[in-house]
């Protein structure tokens, strides 16, 4: 006999082999759930990346401003300089 | 398709998991028997059988419900398995004919399945990937070269070069490693 019509011969009996049977669909579920939860965190990691981009650019005009301003304690202290305590 | 599946597709689509769960439970055992063809470690089948399913259900939207949902998974499943053949590759490990016990059967009929699913794994697994694949699925699956070109999305006619190249290919290495004795039928 031929190599090749031993071989197939192999694969006839070969299909009628019983397989396996695995109950996958809990741990599919379960690996499916992770996934949506990354996309939601993110999602929310943009949103705070945004949020601090914002703060940042806020800040840094800010700062400029609070140099300008005189300190709200000193100029409550300064009518008090003038006056003679003792 | 069944009305069915397509009412699980949709329902799943609309964030209905336990729809999944269904489609997953009416297929599983189909796909199993796929997927045993590329594995014969039961952890590894079973971890690719799972691979199809979460592909398919991450790839959900693109399906148009043309063909059953049956050959869209088997579609997925080949894929799975023929990216896991390429990643074994790389190691190569191979089991050679001599460490199988004789096949002492006088017709073929009395050839234990399993035993055949074996040895017939074990000889296929000396190809390369992609020949390994167009073989498999010709004798596990008794699939067309239409079939295979489907799956794999190849055209036919490189279908058939590479059933005749990798059937040559797994003859020699049949002859080599002395098949026709270790199938006691064959006498």
């Amino acid at each position: 006999m031929d190599t090749l019509d031993a071989i197939e011969k192999l694969a006839q009996q070969a299909r009628r082999e019983k397989t396996p049977d695995f109950k996958v669909a809990e741990r599919i579920l379960y690996r499916i759930r992770p996934e949506e939860d990354k996309f939601s965190v993110l999602v929310l990691e943009l949103i705070a990346s945004v949020s601090a981009v914002a703060a940042s650019v806020v800040g840094y005009f800010s700062v400029g401003a609070l140099r300008s301003l005189t300190s709200p304690l000193m100029q409550f202290l300064t009518p008090l300089q003038e006056v003679r305590l003792w | 398709m069944q009305n069915k599946d397509w009412q699980d597709i949709l329902a799943c689509l609309d964030g209905d998991k336990d729809s999944y769960v269904r489609l997953v439970r009416r297929y599983e055992t189909q796909i199993t028997k796929m997927m045993w063809r590329f594995s014969r470690d039961p952890a590894v089948c079973e971890e690719l059988v799972q691979d199809v399913f979460v592909e398919a259900y991450f790839s959900l939207k693109s399906y148009r419900g043309r063909a059953p949902l049956i050959h869209w998974l088997r579609k997925i499943g080949v894929r799975v398995g023929y990216k896991y053949w390429k990643e074994q590759a790389k190691t190569n490990v191979t089991v050679p004919l001599q460490e199988f016990d004789a096949i002492e059967a006088e017709q073929t009929d009395d050839i234990e399945p399993n035993a055949a699913a074996e040895m017939l794994h074990a000889l296929l697994a000396r190809l390369p990937a992609a020949d390994r694949v167009v073989l498999t699925l010709m004798y596990f699956e008794q699939c067309s070269t239409k079939e295979i070109a489907a799956r794999m999305g190849w055209t036919r006619a490189m279908v058939k070069m590479r059933a005749l190249r990798a059937r040559k290919k797994l003859k020699k290495i049949a002859e080599s490693e002395n098949l026709l004795e270790k199938l006691g039928w064959i006498r």
